[in-house]
Order: structure tokens, then sequence, then C-alpha cells
């Protein structure tokens, strides 16, 4: 069946590329490019977990579970049937992994090195999910109140109720935690978690000789400690947004080989009707909300080969979008009151939104090419022209027309009433002498005039980079009033301002926000810190967030010291 | 997404909040059939015949809590006279009675020798009263507040009792077809 859509070209005439000519339709059943699935490990941990509740509910039912306990003490009496000198030494000094003794400096070796390093996000989920794991399985134990095992000697030492089975849990996850917190996305990671795996099931084996775990409590315990470590780990510092990386630069970013970068050539050949042949990650450094990729498209008869431009977003962009905009609601109040986005469909249809409005008005920004989905709900990809040959504006020399085409931008962005909010030298390109503009996701419409002001100081702080603040000044002399111009400076400081800017005028040691506030006329700074019933209410959630989280390690500190 | 996000959070926020709450709240009891707590106080010290328990609590008395770990077990209990943590029992393999006085067994008490040691006078009594017996020590420690009177210790005493382990052996035979390896019970695996 084809559902190539020939008259589609002429209905999308008109600048816009969606529709174009030999795009198909998706018929109602077809997976999408990339259809979500839960992975390998994902449906063993589910089904791991379905087996485990199964089990203590049927404990919970019946008490004392007879069939369960019957099966659980006939595996134990064969392995105390193994039993020799030899093998229980061997088996009471693997016994040692779940000790305090080994899970205590475990616990803490981490705690160091993500303090060295600052990872301060990952310490807190590794301390927290550690904390309830110990806590769940506590309680856990109290509502189960299960023996230990009978039939057989118990060989080693103990602690309370049998089911689920704690040591094995806090040491399950305590080196999953590590693995996660620790060791480097990819096959690292994949090796770590393998030996995990490894540990856990001699550990096991180990415990089973010595009769000391019924093996269902000890398939609960291991089950519970990585469903506390992967949900906890996945969840609040996914790798995407939240790599380990011990090198330099970011990698918060999605892998596009294998099979997303299939999906992603599927999905431009099916939705923009534009064959792509290779995807190339680019400018990951300057980059931590997206994935950045340069696509090459093949050549057809009517166009030769060129590259597009193009930004990968997840669910994980969303959620650290979020939490972005919370922080900064919490930092500038109600100048930057807005709404975060409820899904990642919402978050691309606004950057194609706002992409559409800076071309359409004739700013100098990518043309817009729509966007494509990957997985419905959870990945989309955002098409647009690629600036071929162009350089950051920090690299770039800049001439008088590239002053004024940056002064000229920010007029033009006022008089439509938009705000860029994120003018900075990487987002600002140079072309063949001429200015450019990248990276609309922040973009405004009717922002407030604070936003505005800010715009235009950092723009100016920008060119005057590169050249010096006079020169800057009086270029933009010919587009602002003096007075609007001291507004500019009088509303910025210190976060207003991008860090890559910032960073960039402390390593020159310019101290350009005091030369121009010394050539415009003076003005009293505008404060920035707007109080609002919306931002006090934010700001005591997340402190009672903290306090909570606080509280709860305070209460459970006994299972780190 | 949100509702995950919800479920996530509601179950986190349970677990540190029962993070704070402590045990079971029934006691183990001397009369009536399989209790699990018992079980464990008889796997903590196999060796002994006796299992400590309690008969019935005066009014008063509360169960506090317990602790139960290989060679001990403890469980206390709180009196709105005698102060939190007023009794504590705890069960051994042996214990140190020197220093101790031995006293006869009371009514009921049979193949166990008793000894007392007062450690600390009104107003602030404490002792401890232990009970030796093949295998095990059961040991009584009082520590009431300043001000209660030493007869509560009547109460205390008249309020727990032990068990034959060999009664719980059997129980345990029945419920769940397994052997309480230990006093009492036929030889075990291993």
């Amino acid at each position: 069946m084809d559902d190539t859509s020939p008259d589609a070209a002429s209905i999308g005439e008109g600048g816009t590329h969606l529709g174009r000519s030999g795009s198909r339709r998706r018929p109602s059943g077809e997976p999408p490019p990339l259809p979500h699935q839960i992975g390998g490990t994902g449906r063993f941990w589910l089904l791991m977990v379905g087996v485990v509740a199964v089990i203590m509910v049927a404990i919970a039912a019946f008490q004392q579970a007879r069939v369960i306990v019957s099966l659980d003490a006939a595996i134990l009496r064969w392995l105390a049937g193994l039993r020799t000198h030899w093998l229980t030494n061997i088996m009471l000094a693997v016994n040692l992994l779940t000790t305090r003794w080994v899970i205590r400096p475990l616990r803490w070796g981490t705690i160091v090195v993500l303090v060295a390093f600052r990872r301060w996000r990952h310490l807190l989920v590794f301390v927290v999910c550690i904390a309830a794991l110990e806590a769940f399985t506590y309680e856990a134990a109290l509502l189960f109140v299960l023996p230990r095992p009978g039939d057989v000697t118990i060989l080693a030492g103990w602690n309370g109720f049998a089911q689920p089975a704690r040591p094995v849990a806090s040491l399950a996850v305590t080196i999953l935690g590590m693995a996660y917190a620790l060791v480097p996305h990819g096959r690292g990671r994949d090796a770590a978690k393998l030996a995990a795996g490894i540990v856990l099931f001699v550990v096991c084996v180990a415990r089973m000789y010595l009769g000391v775990d019924w093996p269902s409590a000890l398939a609960a315990g291991v089950t519970l400690g990585f469903a506390f470590g992967l949900i906890s780990f996945r969840w609040f510092v996914p790798n995407d947004v939240f790599p380990v990386s011990y090198g330099r630069g970011k990698a918060a970013h999605l892998d596009v080989t294998g099979a997303r970068g299939d999906a992603i050539v599927r999905a431009v050949r099916d939705q923009l009707a534009m064959e792509v042949t290779e995807i190339k990650p680019v400018g990951l450094e300057g980059s931590g909300g997206s994935t950045p990729l340069r696509l090459t498209v093949a050549a057809t008869e009517d166009e030769p080969q060129r590259y597009l431009f193009a930004k990968l977003y997840a669910q994980s962009h969303v959620r650290a979008d979020r939490w972005y905009k919370l922080g900064r609601t919490i930092l500038y109040g109600a100048l930057e009151d807005e709404t975060p986005f409820k899904s990642v469909r919402r978050f691309v249809e606004y950057e194609d939104y706002t992409l559409r409005l800076m071309y359409d008005a004739g700013l100098p920004a990518p043309e817009p090419f729509g966007f494509v989905e990957i997985t419905p709900e959870r990945e989309y990809m955002i098409v647009m022209q690629f600036f071929d040959h162009a350089v950051e504006i920090s690299d770039a020399d800049v001439d008088d027309t590239v002053i004024d085409e940056g002064l000229d931008l920010v007029r033009r962005m006022w008089d439509l009433g938009l705000a860029h909010r994120d003018v900075k030298p990487a987002n600002l390109m140079v072309q063949a002498g001429h200015l450019r503009l990248i990276d609309v996701f922040f973009v405004q419409v009717r922002p407030s005039p604070w936003r505005q002001a800010v715009d235009l100081a950092n723009m100016m702080m920008v060119l005057a980079l590169a050249t010096d603040a006079p020169r800057v000044y009086e270029h933009a002399l010919q587009r602002f009033s003096p007075d609007e111009i001291a507004e500019a400076f009088a509303a910025t400081r210190g976060v207003a301002s991008p860090t890559q800017l910032r960073s960039m005028m402390k390593s020159q040691g310019r101290d350009l926000l005091a030369e121009f506030r010394a050539l415009a006329p003076a003005r009293e700074p505008i404060k920035i810190q707007r109080w609002s019933v919306r931002r006090i209410a934010l700001t005591v959630w997340v402190l009672l967030g903290v306090l909570l989280a606080v509280t709860f390690v305070a209460g459970n500190w006994a299972v780190f010291t | 997404m949100r509702r995950t996000r919800a479920a996530l959070a509601t179950v986190m926020l349970a677990a540190a909040l029962t993070g704070c709450t402590t045990a079971q709240s029934h006691p183990p009891p001397c009369r009536g059939s399989y209790d699990n707590l018992l079980i464990l106080e008889a796997q903590a010290v196999p060796s002994a015949v006796l299992v400590p328990c309690v008969s019935s609590l005066p009014i008063g008395w509360t169960f506090g809590g317990w602790l139960i770990e290989t060679g001990r077990a403890r469980f206390w209990l709180d009196s709105d006279r005698a102060g939190i943590h007023a009794v504590e029992v705890e069960l051994t393999r042996d214990c140190d009675i020197s220093g101790a006085v031995e006293v006869p067994p009371a009514p009921g008490e049979v193949g166990v020798r008793i000894f007392q040691e007062p450690t600390s006078l009104p107003p602030a009594f404490a002792a401890v009263r232990s009970m030796v017996f093949p295998g095990g020590c059961i040991r009584y420690h009082f520590n009431f507040q300043r001000g209660a009177p030493p007869s509560l210790v009547l109460e205390a005493v008249g309020a727990l009792g032990t068990v034959q382990r060999e009664v719980l052996v059997r129980q345990v035979e029945r419920a769940v077809g397994i052997t309480l390896c230990g006093a009492g019970a036929p030889p075990c695996a291993g």
C-alpha cells in the first residue's frame, strides 16, 4: 500500500516544508519509528517485582504460606547436604559482603567520590534511595513477620525477621547505586551492573548455603534493592540529562546510533520526505537541554546534498526544563513567571512555533522544517536550516555590519514584542559576514520589559567582547535612546546574563557592565527580586521538600553510620 | 506520567513516614497457637529449652518493642507508673550471675535456678532477675523511673512467663511442616 500524497507539495507551498512531496502517513496500527520499549532489563525486573508481590501477598494472606515455605525449605535442605568444612568457610567469607563493615564503607566511599566531583544530584538520589529502601524493608519485615529458616542449622548471624532479606537488599541498592552514580553510561556501566548481578547471585547462594535466609526472601531482597536503585536513578537522574562523566565537556545527550539512528532516518524520510545519509552530533558542549545534530540530506533532482540542523528532545529534557524554570522562578520571581511544559510534544511544538515566528518576521533565524515524531509523546526532533560555514561570534571578525545587525535584531524584537532571553556568544553565529541567531527555544512573546532590556544589554556586551564598549555604544545610540540603554544596564546584573557570557568577560578580565554603565546616563539599578504569592508558595514548597528529604535521611542516618 | 510520579512520591513518602515507626504491636504470647515473634526468639538461642513470653499485661503496662538477633532476643515493657522501658526481658545462652543471690523459684518455675541482684535502690529502683536453665538464661532487667514503687516488680513478674521450646517445635511442625532446629527438635541438616 502506498500512502504517498503526491499533491501535498502544492498545499505546503508558502515557506513551510511540512507535507513535502513524498512524505508518507503512518497507517493506524503501524509502530512509530522508535516504539517505546522498557527493554530487556526493565521487563525482567517488572517480572521479578510481580513474582515478589505474589509471594509477599501469599505470605500475608496465609500467614505461614506453607507451600512457599516447603519449597524454600527443600532448597535449603539440599544445599545443607552439600556442606563441608572448607566450603562453609568460603561461604562465610562471601557472606561478609552483607555486613555493615563492607556495605557502609562502600556507601561512604561513594558519597566521598560524589562530593569530590560535586555531583550533588546523584549524591542526593543515592542517599535518599538507600534510606528509603532501608525504611521500606524494615517495615516490610515487620509486616510479613516471617521467622528464619527451619529444617537446617543456621550457620551465620542474622537480625530480625527474614522477609525480605534486608542485608541483601542493602547490598543490592548500594552496588547498583554505585554503578549508576559512579560509572559512565555505556559498556562500563553494563559491566558494572553485570558484576553487581554476579556478586548478588554468589551472596544469595552463600546465604542459602548457610541457612540464614529463605530463597524467596532473598529474591524479594534483591528485587527490592534493584527496583529502588533503578527507579530512583532512571527517574531522578536520567543519563540523558545528568550523565556521569569524568572527562571535559558535557555528554548529556541521547545516543543517535543503533535503533534510534535508524528511527531518525525513517522518521525524516516518512514525515519530511528527505533522505538522511548521516547523523552527526554537533555543538554538544553548548547544549544541555537537547541533543543537537547535523543531518546530511541526500541530493535530489531539485536540490543538491545539504545539511540540516536538528534537535532531539526526550521526556528527560522536559523534566530538566521544569526544574530549571522552578529555579528561575524562585530566583527571579514574577519577572520570569511562566508555566512549565507538560509534555515533550508541547515542548517541541513551542520551539517550532517560535522558530516560525522569528523566521516569518524576517529575523536572521534558521528556516524551520517542522518536527518529526520519533516515539509518540516521548521523543521528537525539530528540524531547521543549518548555517553552513557559520562560526560563533566569539571566533569571528566583528565589524560594523555585525554590530549593526546585532543591535537591529534587538530593536526588531522589541518592536515585535519578543525577547530572546538567551543572548550569548554560543547563540550568535556569523555567516559570510552577517549575524545569525540560533536557539530560539527561550523566545517569549509579550515578555516583561525587564527581559527585553536584558536582551539589549547582553547583546551589547557580546558585541563589545569582540570590539569595545564605546564603539558598540555609539552604534546603539542610532537605534536606542540613551534612557533605553541606561534601563538595559540598570536591569542587567549577575545571573541575568548567561553563564557563558559572564565567564568570557571574566576570562578577558573585562567589566563591560561597568563600562557601559559609565557611558549611559546614570540610573538606579532595577530590582530583579520581585516577590509574588506564587513565588513565595514555590519557595516554601521547595524548602518543605528539602526539609522532608533532610529529615528523612537524618531519621534513617543509622544506615550510613 | 503525572500519575506515575504521584504514585512514586506516595511510596517514597510512605516509606519516609513509616521509617519512623517501630516494631509490631503485640508481645510474644505464652498461650495460643503459632506466633512468629516467639519462633524468632527460639531461633535466636536454639539451645534454650525455655523461651520468654508475656502471659497477660496488667493495666498500665504496654509492650514497648523488641530486638532479636543471633544469640540474643530482647523485648521490653513500658509502664504508666514505672516508666518507659521499665522492664527488659533478655534471652541468651549464658549470663553472668556473679554478685547475684540465688532465691527460691516461684511456683511454676520448674527446672530453673533464680538469681536476683539489686543494682539501685529507691527512689529509682533497678534490679536484675536471672533465670538459668539448660541451654539458656532469661534475665529481667528492671529499671524504674524515680518514685516508682518497687512493688511493681511483682506486677511485671506476674505478667511474664516462659514457653517450653518443644511446644514451639511441635507448633511449627504442625503449621508449616518444617523443623524448628535446636533444643526439643530432631537433628537438623548441616
